[in-house]
């Protein structure tokens, strides 16, 4: 095919207008600076990594194995382990602690980026406002909701409003930037929006008590209230034995066993030389007593000694007598003969 | 900085044909800078090819094809920019050219049938009159035989031929009404 025979089938007038398409270019300066972001880009990825993930990845495995198949292996377990491991251990995290930064900015930033269609990325704006809700509820309920937690919880939800509009691209309604269910979720806390001409402003605040509250302690506090009341009896009685003089205790005390005694002592002791003294008053006591103890075994011994010699004694008499009345017996016979 | 080969040749090719390249781009996408931006995706994504170290028989026409996807991409990913407002947004020339006004006008209304054109028939025209490709090249742009691409760079350009003559027309009687002729 000859294309030159054909160019000279556009008319004049259709040639101008070619050419006036033709005309169109960057300019220099544009020309440049794209060129410039490109060969940056170019020496960004620049040798010796091969572009292709894969083919980094089979490059990896060819240096690791040069060195030690299995330390590598071992380091790529250890890190994406552990890695896992705080980020799974981040999930349940609450403002104020240490996981918390990397559960918001990046577990919950990586799971949005994977959030694609403009609808999911709404659905999950929508679930990250629950999940800071329920935060500061169970924050609430430990008792645990300071300024500094109200204040995190209360700009998260800012920005998550904020992106949602930016995502719907339109001003969003309270309620539908908020869980339908927040009215179960929120039994502690109260979440309240102010509204200014160009920025929306969350507050979160414990709940104070409302007459549905009340209500329910009515119902269902009384008996605990009595019970408190009790409660509060004995521990008032108890305040006021403490309080009585240790004077009067220890005359009733000092009938009670020795134990008890010393117990006592040692309260009203309050120095440590004293207690020291006490302990060693105890020491001498107890000495004392295995003095006596002593005393009473060794006498014990000599009783029975003494009984095992009396013993003796009249089984020697009792021979006496016998051999005495043999020569008594003798005696006889001799007188009989 | 020593270039490599790759690189050296990514940049001559930048050189010969990133003008030809915005101009198609940007008669598809009216927004300047995402024009300049898709530009720089394509020629990095050249690059990517490159490094891969394919053999491309045809570069420029990998290059425009290349450049073509993203295109088709960008419309996908933004629906704000609809098809029809882009017609109707027109393409710019005015700035660039030192076009005469009784032949801009012309030459505006040329591109916005060009540009209305089915996609098949708008991309060969395009390339085949404009950019003076060869029936040879603009094949293994759009992956069919040159017999194919010619019918579609011949019965493009005849609707084109006869949609401007009835616009063209149109004006004129438009004008003489004006003028009360």
């Amino acid at each position: 095919m000859d294309y030159n025979k054909k160019k000279t089938k556009y008319s004049q007038s259709e040639q101008e207008v070619f050419s006036s398409f033709r005309s169109v270019r960057l300019t220099e300066e544009e020309k440049n600076a794209v060129w410039k972001q490109i060969a940056s880009s170019i020496q960004g990825e620049r040798k010796p990594f091969p572009s292709s993930i894969f083919e980094r990845f089979s490059q990896l495995f060819v240096v690791s194995m040069k060195h030690s198949f299995t330390m590598a292996m071992i380091l790529l377990i250890a890190v994406v382990g552990s890695g896992f491991g705080i980020a799974r251990a981040s999930e349940n995290a609450l403002p104020g602690q240490k996981l918390y930064p990397l559960k918001t900015n990046v577990n919950e930033v990586f799971i949005g980026s994977l959030k694609r269609s403009p609808a999911d990325r709404a659905e999950w704006e929508r679930e990250l406002a629950e999940r800071r809700i329920r935060e500061a509820e169970t924050l609430a309920e430990e008792g645990h909701l300071g300024e500094e937690e109200k204040n995190e919880i209360e700009q998260h939800l800012i920005k998550n409003r904020k992106n949602l509009e930016s995502i719907e691209g339109r001003k969003v309604r309270d309620e539908e930037f908020f869980p339908k269910n927040i009215e179960t979720v929120t039994k502690k806390i109260r979440v309240r929006t102010e509204h200014t001409e160009t920025d929306t402003f969350i507050h979160i605040d414990e709940k104070l008590e409302t007459e549905e509250d009340e209500a329910e302690e009515l119902e269902h506090g009384f008996i605990d209230e009595e019970e408190q009341h009790v409660s509060d009896d004995n521990f008032s009685e108890q305040v006021s034995n403490n309080s009585q003089s240790s004077e009067q205790k220890e005359p009733v005390k000092e009938k009670n066993d020795n134990d008890d005694e010393k117990n006592i002592q040692s309260k009203k002791y309050s120095s440590d030389e004293k207690k020291e003294k006490q302990q060693e008053k105890d020491v001498f006591v107890s000495q004392k007593q295995g003095e006596e103890k002593k005393k009473q075994e060794i006498k014990g011994d000599k009783k029975d000694t003494l009984k095992q010699e009396d013993v003796k004694n009249n089984s020697e008499d009792e021979k006496d007598q016998e051999e005495d009345n043999a020569h008594e017996s003798d005696d006889e016979d001799v007188h009989q003969e | 900085m020593s270039q490599t080969i790759s690189e050296q040749k990514l940049q001559s090719l930048y050189e010969g044909q990133s003008d030809a390249l915005f101009r198609f781009v940007s008669s598809r996408v009216s927004d300047h800078e995402m024009a300049l931006d898709i530009v720089q995706h394509t020629f990095l994504k050249m690059w990517e090819v490159f490094q891969t170290n394919r053999k491309i028989d045809n570069e420029r026409a990998f290059l425009f094809r290349i450049a073509s996807n993203m295109v088709i991409d960008y419309y996908r990913k933004s629906k704000e920019y609809s098809l029809d407002s882009l017609f109707e947004e027109g393409f710019d020339t005015a700035s660039d050219t030192g076009i005469p006004i009784e032949t801009k006008i012309d030459v505006e209304s040329a591109l916005e049938i060009l540009q209305s054109l089915p996609e098949k028939y708008r991309e060969s025209v395009w390339l085949r009159v404009v950019e003076e490709w060869s029936v040879k090249d603009i094949a293994v742009f759009v992956g069919e035989t040159e017999n194919v691409v010619s019918v579609r760079i011949h019965r493009g350009l005849k609707v084109w031929r006869e949609t401007l003559q009835k616009k063209s027309k149109k004006q004129a009687s438009e004008t003489s009404k004006e003028y009360g002729l």
